[in-house]
């Protein structure tokens, strides 16, 4: 038995991961920081494109469309890096912003594209004659969104918008390559101080696998509530 | 349209070593219980089933939804685990976890309700496959015979189309050659044309009276009163999971004695 | 600021062409290896994914939930930490097998990082197949494997290589993050030459952003009429 817990404590020292608590508070708070704000943003950009998509509009559908397809066609970490170097270069006030907030823009641009694809699905699932309703009844198209179609729209495409979700603070890890503080750099931090790649790098992937697994209870929990309502995506 | 008759199947009667009435089914004191879930109940799907079926002879099972029929059926090639009994096929011990299942269900073939044609295949293909793939026939052999046995069920001309490109009736009409081409000493049926316009009910009901009048050893599942009535040397009523009346069908249809089998029949008329 | 983005835009052209000139074969050097990281890793992320998703597939009861909590542990950790546990810890563990470089390593993560998503593509086209099909053919005295490979596979290719280009081009994406264990692919390139032309940050990386482009949006397209097809063509056939 003591050879086993000693097994495992040169394995994974707990104590050494204990001197680094304050470390990986910081970090686990740049990442969820960074995490919200871009979810946040990207759900906004992402409408705004999913609209300019399917307005019909030529000059509003082309761009939102060619941008999509520009953003799922390159490297997230290739558009941090443009974002990281172009946007002071274009913009030299941006140069003194902290890093974090380059990265949200960065992240917010990338996961944008993502969302406003869910987004349009989830639109363009409601039947046509919901809109022809509320065109009836006298709604502006602002009132037509607000009261009828998006609301839902949405309830169908939660499930697709947590898993985007999940798949958002996952790109967070690499803000750490463009100097942001967040849960890997404070791994790399404790490693290069003590060289001990599994205490950095283990517990690294442990909390971010619990984080995954909050939004997948998270998910089914929504999935459960919605179960009952009669929503349904089309396959 | 094409017609079955005058079909010569006693190529597909191959039953080495069956002679006329001796049991070639087997079933004896079958019981098998869905367990208790957190939505419901468990339920007895066959409760204590006993019934020998000779060689030869045509046994339909009927009885209303849920009754077990199709289950009972299912068990005989295995399909469905059964709890406890056991199941003897022409000296395959089916309930001993020894016996090879393959090479058994090679011997007994079954009509499915939804035909379960390989939907990648051609009908010809469907027919050709099993025998090489299973019973290890040559190709030009294999041909051959799906050739006949496609032609015997008015298939030949449409043997190159999918089975999305053929009507259910067709499609069911390949499946019978498929099983056939096999050479089975059984022939099961479960619910054969419940999923089959009416038209094209006929058609198949009177391949498998051809069928049974060759010699076959059938085991029917159907809701087709008439043709239990015309072709069944026994008839079977199932209800609840087990058996409630046995008899030739001049006895079941017009002498029932059971209150059960007399309202299902005044139902089905 | 509009004046400055402006200049930025109209300033000369002969300089912009011979930049180009001088980062573009650097470029496609690492493009090639980009390409050669993705084949080893659909190569084998193909491999473990299809085995393990033919094993899910199948409801066999002691597989499918092992292979789901390696699913959701693949799906819940991020690939740049995937790569440095692979990288830094795996190694770490002193077992000889492990001790690999760089590139051995970059190689492993990649696979493993596509087998998660050919598993789940693979396990879902086989399960998408009817029962009825498994049905007939175990009927006729096939047995599961006999089933699986005349019956099942060839059913749901049709639903797994468009699938399965999608994931190539994720794929694709994710060998940009090997640059930071030190693989001279694209982005490492981009990197380098950036040291060389520090004035031109900003361009060489839409060079090297046009190349990925250039190979992932026509896979992308390709996999998209793919899907359509096979989503129309389950109903009209032939």
């Amino acid at each position: 038995m003591e050879d086993f817990v000693s097994a495992i404590q040169s394995a994974y020292n707990f104590r050494i991961v204990g001197q680094y608590v304050d470390e990986f508070a910081r970090g686990i708070g740049h990442t969820v920081t960074a995490a919200a704000s871009a979810l946040v943003l990207s759900l906004v950009f992402g409408l705004a494109l999913a609209l300019m998509r399917i307005s019909g509009r030529r000059f509003l559908s082309h761009p939102a469309a060619a941008y999509i397809q520009i953003i799922r066609s390159t490297p997230l970490l290739l558009q941090i890096y443009i974002v990281y170097f172009g946007l002071p270069a274009v913009f030299p006030s941006m140069g003194r912003l902290p890093e974090i907030f380059l990265g949200i823009i960065a992240l917010t641009m990338h996961t944008g594209a993502y969302m406003a694809e869910i987004i349009r699905s989830g639109l363009l699932s409601v039947p046509s004659g919901q809109r022809e309703g509320a065109i009836a009844v006298g709604m502006t198209t602002f009132q037509q969104y607000r009261y009828v179609i998006l609301p839902q729209g949405i309830v169908n495409i939660i499930p697709a918008l947590l898993g985007q979700t999940a798949i958002l603070i996952k790109d967070t890890s690499l803000l750490s390559l463009i100097t942001v503080f967040d849960l890997v750099s404070a791994g790399m931090l404790l490693n290069s101080d003590r060289v001990r790649p599994n205490e950095a790098f283990l517990t690294i992937a442990a909390i971010y696998f619990v984080i995954y697994l909050l939004v997948l209870f998270l998910s089914r929990l929504v999935e459960d509530r919605l179960a009952g309502r009669g929503w349904r995506v089309p396959a | 349209m094409d017609g079955p008759g005058g079909i010569d199947l006693s190529a597909a009667i191959a039953a080495p070593g069956q002679s006329p009435g001796a049991i070639s089914i087997d079933i004896k004191s079958v019981k098998k219980r869905y367990p208790a879930t957190a939505n419901s109940a468990g339920i007895v799907a066959l409760d204590d089933v006993s019934l020998t079926v000779k060689s030869g002879e045509v046994v339909v099972i009927i009885g209303p939804s849920g009754s077990g029929k199709s289950t009972l059926l299912r068990t005989i090639n295995a399909l469905e685990k059964i709890d406890s009994g056991t199941i003897v096929v022409n000296g395959d011990v089916v309930t001993n976890k020894a016996t090879d299942l393959p090479a058994f269900r090679s011997k007994v073939g079954m009509v499915f309700q939804h035909f379960n044609l390989f939907l990648h295949k051609t009908a010809m293909e469907n027919v050709i496959l099993p025998q090489v793939a299973v019973k290890r026939r040559s190709r030009a052999e294999a041909e051959a015979n799906a050739g006949k046995f496609l032609a015997k069920v008015g298939m030949l001309e449409r043997a190159n189309n999918y089975p999305s490109q053929l009507s259910g009736g067709q499609q069911q009409r390949v499946a019978i050659a498929r099983a056939l081409a096999m050479n089975p000493q059984v022939m099961l049926f479960d619910e054969a044309t419940s999923a089959l316009d009416p038209e094209t009910v006929g058609g198949v009901l009177d391949l498998m009276r051809e069928l049974a009048g060759e010699g076959m050893t059938m085991v029917v599942v159907t809701h087709e009163m008439h043709f239990a009535r015309e072709v069944a040397d026994r008839v079977v009523f199932m209800d609840a999971g087990a058996i409630v009346e046995m008899g030739t069908p001049e006895q079941v249809f017009r002498n029932a004695q059971s209150e059960r089998t007399r309202k299902f029949l005044s139902l089905v008329g | 600021m509009i004046g400055q983005f402006l200049d930025f835009l109209g300033a000369d052209l002969a300089h912009y062409w011979k930049i180009a000139a001088a980062v573009m074969p650097a470029l496609l050097k690492g493009f090639v290896e980009t390409l050669k990281l993705a084949l080893v890793g659909i190569l084998w992320g193909s491999f473990l994914g299809g085995t393990l998703g033919i094993l899910r597939g199948q409801h066999i009861r002691v597989a499918t939930p092992l292979i789901g909590a390696y699913l959701h542990l693949l799906r819940g950790t991020p690939f740049l930490v995937q790569l440095y546990v692979i990288y830094f810890v795996l190694p770490n563990t002193g077992y000889s097998w492990l001790q690999w470089d760089s590139q051995t390593a970059a190689f492993v993560s990649l696979g493993i990082y596509t087998s998660s998503y050919v598993t789940e593509i693979v396990s879902g086209a086989i399960r998408a197949i009817p029962r009825g099909q498994w049905e007939g053919a175990f009927a006729l005295g096939f047995n599961r494997l006999k089933t699986l490979r005349l019956i099942i596979l060839p059913q749901s290719i049709g639903l797994i290589l468009p699938a399965l280009g999608g994931v190539y081009v994720t794929l694709i994406k994710a060998t940009s993050i090997v640059s930071v264990v030190g693989i001279v692919e694209l982005m490492r390139q981009a990197d380098i030459s950036i040291v060389r032309f520090p004035g031109d940050i900003l361009y060489i990386y839409f060079l090297a952003g046009a190349l990925y482009f250039a190979f992932c949006f026509p896979v992308l397209m390709i996999v998209g009429r793919l899907e359509e097809r096979s989503k129309n063509g389950r109903m009209v056939r032939a």
